[in-house]
């Protein structure tokens, strides 16, 4: 807001329903050295995008409106290709999955590290993905077919149990297999693995 | 009279049986076994009627028959009467005109002599005349010497011998002296050959004084000779008798001599006029003139004896009198001994008695043989009938009668038995059917009679009781139970017997088995009141007939009952639990929120210090620590939310501010399931600000009617949810209603009829506890829950409470 002059501060503009979510999450990038600005809605946003924005964080639900998902999908019809990271405070795996097709750079779950968010942000201004597809497919190919088979049913979002009765085995041993995913992968949240997953192209 | 009607429990033979066997009366047929009571008097029997008939018939035609005889009898013994009468009447006028002629005779003399000359010339003429008429001619001197002039039974000239003053001649003399007229003078014993001497005595008058008395002897042989010669019937004898009751003369079989007296019996059987009251020494004051026999009298002496030929004996004696004019005091006595007059009557009326009696005995023997061609049938037919009305049908056989009405009747009582048969197989036909369908039923049946013993039961009920089948009847059934529970069903008749019932009652057995039992019972009426009156001994009318019981094992039914209301209770919990899941995970989201604001707020505090320290700052940092505190705070009272709402107390509703409360209702339901495309509304009536509500309530229906249309909705093309508020009056009740609108698919008219029941749900893995839970909440409240079909789709569910006063006060402008 401040800095609208200088290119090298890039402008993160944050969608966000709730104020205080929005002016603290704002807050903490001008703190972290990037300008910001607060828009309360999707359509909010979609009316005055910045054309200085270089990167967008958005919330996925939004009561009222066009959620953050939607949101990207709009911006991408718009030709937009602004790196999008999506916010969740109720990350499950089906929604993850929808926000990475959808074309979001990353989704983060609430609440999250300081880090988490900038480094995503720094990620997307350097227009890096956070992973590289090889880095992905690398690191899926050191899965064991049981673990892949396992990762599979997580990313078509089936829960546990389901899993380990298509599989044959049982929830205790999808819980294991699930946990090495984790481990091989290098992540430490479901919707990670699921990225990861996705960028390797194991869900489509 | 006979009645059968197709609900009556009782086999139709037995009332059958009842009314027959009164009209049946006392056949000798052992009607009895029956037991059925009679009605009415019962009659004579036809036998009884049969003699009554024939004495009917008898009695007039021998009241006629003895009548008959009696005046038969009668008319003979006036016959007899009036001969014996006549017989006395016609004997005494010959022996009157007899004496008559001498009375003539001595009058003739005396006329003689009163103009003649002296005695001799005088005696000589009477000798003449008593020589020519062959009888004695006595002339006296005056009273009181009487001297004797004549006698010519002396010699002429002789000194005569004085005649005894007072007997023989004397009495007459002095009465001719006396009375100056004829008299006939008692008998007295003569000197003569032939004993006693009667004669007729005439006055001689000189210078119209009388001077002397002629007296002309009375024939005493002629006079037997006409008695004698008179033609008696057989056995009577006949007297004459003078004045003092000497024979003068008698018939043949008279064993009594002349002068001897007439027995005495016969004076005290003559009337008092008839007497010879007149004694020897006492002279008559005056004449008779009247020329006939005075009077005849015929009288049935006792039994005193009758000196007769033949014995007379000692019967009574039929007695005619005849008086004499000519002679006063003498008397015709004429006895009829009894056995010639009880022949006369008793030989017409004894044959005509006989044939009488022989007619009335051929009448009699033909009326028994009659009465028995009647008897015979009439018994056979009464014990036929007693014996159908037994139930006993006997064969159907013809018996044959001369009487054509017996063979009729005969003929009508085997088509009645056959249409009997018939009817009883039929009514049995209905019983088994209505036996099979009782026997049926699961449950047990019995019906008591009036004195508690089971006169109907099924099979459920012999098994009930454990009895081989047909075991319960004529059983007490509290007999059979243990002590506590006979009490409790003893008590349960005598309510039912009291007012009738139907009354239903819990019953729990004993070990072994713990049934509980529902047993239902209720009383049979008696008969209607009619206007024949019913058996003396049967129930009266009003009068409770028996007890009808259905006992339903409801052991299982109980159990599953208790389980529901567990599983009931169960799925509440979860309901709750589910309700507090759904939230938490709103709840969740939005307390992340408030953590994720203060997280940002501190970072970037914290990276404000480490990079830049100028005292420009310090407002900023200080805002920013500022706004985490008022996060932390927010994230708490969320807490706080959550709590309240998963530990629900009952709440008394207080005043709420309305757009608020569902407001955050709507947050809750809506929070992790906001879908991208849900179009969301909210309409609030202006003018109602705050009501009297329980939040929690409120919030709770809300959040499980937004997550079903949220979830109704998904993967519609168009999603719309309506949240509205409004206010309306009910009868004279304020209520408020909160609707939540959707457009999904709607629900189908059966699911919407039983949509609030537990366990019913569209969804495909619901459990359908959701909206059973909302009903709860809202009659807890006071309130309703309801769904209809959306104006073009969707449902839409109606919270309706009731808003006491204190809200008006509440609602402001």
């Amino acid at each position: 807001m401040t800095t609208g002059d200088r290119p090298a501060v890039p402008l993160v503009p944050v969608v966000e329903d709730d104020a205080a979510v929005r002016d603290s999450l704002s807050l903490l990038l001008r703190a972290a050295g990037y300008a910001s600005v607060g828009f309360a809605s999707a359509e909010a946003l979609l009316a005055g995008l910045p054309a200085e924005a270089r990167c967008l964080i958005a919330d996925v639900r939004m009561p009222g409106g066009l959620d953050g998902v939607a949101m990207v999908e709009a911006l991408r019809r718009r030709g937009v290709s602004l790196p999008v990271i999506l916010v969740s405070g109720h990350g499950d795996i089906p929604l993850a999955v929808r926000a990475m097709k959808a074309g979001a750079v990353d989704f983060i779950e609430k609440p999250y590290e300081d880090t988490a968010i900038l480094g995503a942000v720094a990620a997307a201004l350097r227009g890096l993905p956070p992973a590289p597809e090889a880095e992905a497919a690398r690191q899926i190919a050191l899965l064991s077919p049981r673990e892949r088979e396992v990762l599979i049913g997580l990313v078509a979002g089936k829960p546990n149990k389901t899993i380990a009765h298509e599989l044959g085995i049982s929830p205790r041993t999808v819980e294991v297999h699930r946990a090495h995913v984790m481990d091989k992968l290098g992540v430490r949240s479901l919707s990670a693995a699921v990225r990861t997953a996705l960028m390797a192209g194991l869900g489509d | 009279m006979v009645r059968i009607r197709a609900e009556d429990a009782f086999p139709p033979s037995v009332s059958l049986a009842a009314s027959l066997a009164a009209s049946a009366g006392n056949a000798q047929a052992g009607i009895s076994a029956v037991g059925a009571p009679t009605s009415g008097r019962v009659g004579a029997s036809f036998r009884l009627h049969l003699i009554g008939i024939l004495l009917a018939a008898l009695v007039p035609a021998c009241l006629v028959a003895g009548f008959a005889v009696h005046q038969e009898v009668n008319a003979f013994r006036t016959e007899w009467r009036r001969g014996l009468e006549g017989s006395a009447r016609s004997l005494g006028l010959t022996l009157n005109a007899a004496i008559d002629a001498r009375i003539g005779l001595a009058a003739t003399l005396a006329a003689m002599a009163a103009n003649g000359s002296g005695p001799p010339v005088f005696d000589s003429r009477l000798r003449d005349v008593a020589a020519r008429l062959g009888t004695a001619v006595f002339a006296y001197g005056p009273p009181p010497a009487i001297a004797p002039l004549v006698n010519t039974n002396q010699p002429s000239g002789f000194p005569l011998p004085l005649a005894e003053l007072g007997r023989g001649p004397t009495e007459a003399v002095a009465r001719v002296f006396g009375e100056a007229g004829p008299q006939v003078g008692d008998i007295w014993p003569g000197t003569s050959p032939s004993g006693w001497v009667g004669a007729a005595f005439a006055p001689v008058f000189r210078n119209d004084e009388v001077a002397a008395a002629i007296a002309v002897g009375i024939d005493m042989p002629v006079l037997q000779h006409l008695l004698q010669g008179h033609q008696l019937r057989p056995g009577s004898v006949a007297m004459l008798v003078d004045g003092v009751g000497r024979i003068v003369a008698r018939s043949e079989g008279l064993l009594l001599g002349i002068g001897e007296a007439m027995p005495d019996w016969i004076r005290p059987n003559l009337p008092a006029e008839m007497l010879p009251a007149r004694s020897l020494a006492v002279s008559r004051p005056a004449g008779i003139e009247a020329p006939d026999v005075t009077g005849v009298h015929v009288a049935v002496a006792p039994a005193k004896g009758m000196p007769a030929a033949d014995g007379g004996g000692l019967a009574p004696q039929m007695v005619a009198v005849a008086q004499l004019a000519r002679a006063p005091g003498w008397l015709l006595v004429i006895c009829q001994p009894p056995a010639g007059y009880a022949a006369a009557f008793s030989r017409p009326a004894l044959p005509l008695a006989a044939a009488a009696v022989c007619s009335l005995g051929v009448g009699a023997w033909l009326a028994l043989l009659l009465a028995r061609r009647c008897l015979r049938p009439i018994a056979v037919l009464t014990t036929r009938a007693a014996a159908i009305a037994a139930g006993r049908l006997p064969d159907p056989e013809q018996p044959s009668s001369e009487v054509r009405e017996f063979t009729l009747l005969s003929m009508s009582l085997t088509a009645a038995q056959a249409a009997l048969e018939c009817q009883a197989a039929a009514a049995q036909q209905g019983l088994d059917l209505l036996q099979s369908v009782i026997d049926g039923t699961p449950d047990a049946m019995l019906v008591q009679g009036p004195d508690g013993r089971v006169v109907v039961a099924n099979a459920a009920a012999d098994r009930a009781f454990a009895l081989p089948r047909g075991g319960l009847v004529g059983r007490y059934p509290p007999a059979l139970l243990p002590p506590d529970l006979a009490v409790q069903i003893a008590a349960h008749d005598a309510g039912i017997r009291c007012d009738g019932g139907p009354v239903t009652r819990d019953y729990r057995t004993g070990p072994p088995g713990h049934r509980q039992l529902l047993v239902t019972k209720a009383a049979l009426p008696g008969p209607e009141p009619g206007p024949e009156p019913g058996p003396k001994s049967g129930p009266k009318s009003g009068q409770v007939a028996g007890i009808i019981t259905l006992i339903q094992d409801v052991t299982a039914q109980r159990r599953t009952e208790a389980e529901l209301r567990r599983a009931e209770g169960e799925m509440q919990r979860l309901g709750r639990r589910a309700t507090a899941g759904a939230m938490a995970s709103g709840l969740a989201h939005e307390l992340n929120q408030p953590l994720t604001a203060a997280t940002n707020y501190l970072r970037a505090a914290e990276r404000l210090l480490d990079t830049e320290t100028s005292p420009e700052r310090l407002p900023v940092l200080r805002e920013a620590v500022r706004a985490a505190a008022e996060q932390t705070l927010r994230a708490g009272e969320i807490i706080r939310r959550l709590r309240d709402f998963v530990t629900r107390r009952d709440i008394a509703p207080v005043l709420e501010p309305l757009a608020a409360v569902i407001g955050e209702g709507v947050r809750l339901g809506l929070g992790p399931l906001h879908p991208s495309g849900l179009l969301f509304r909210s309409e609030m009536p202006a003018d109602l600000r705050e009501v009297m509500v329980d939040r929690l309530a409120v919030q709770q229906v809300l959040v499980n009617l937004l997550r079903n249309a949220v979830e109704a909705m998904q993967g519609h093309d168009r999603q719309e949810l309506i949240v509205s508020a409004a206010l309306r009056e009910e009868d004279g009740q304020r209520l408020l209603d909160i609707r939540v609108a959707d457009t999904g698919p709607g629900l189908s008219r059966e699911v919407l009829d039983r949509l609030f029941e537990p366990f019913v749900s569209t969804k495909p893995d619901g459990m359908g506890v959701g909206l059973a839970i909302c009903r709860r909440i809202a009659e807890s409240q006071g309130g309703t829950i309801t769904v209809a079909a959306g104006k073009e789709r969707g449902a839409v569910f109606t919270l309706s409470l009731p808003l006491p006063d204190a809200t008006a006060a509440g609602r402001s402008a």
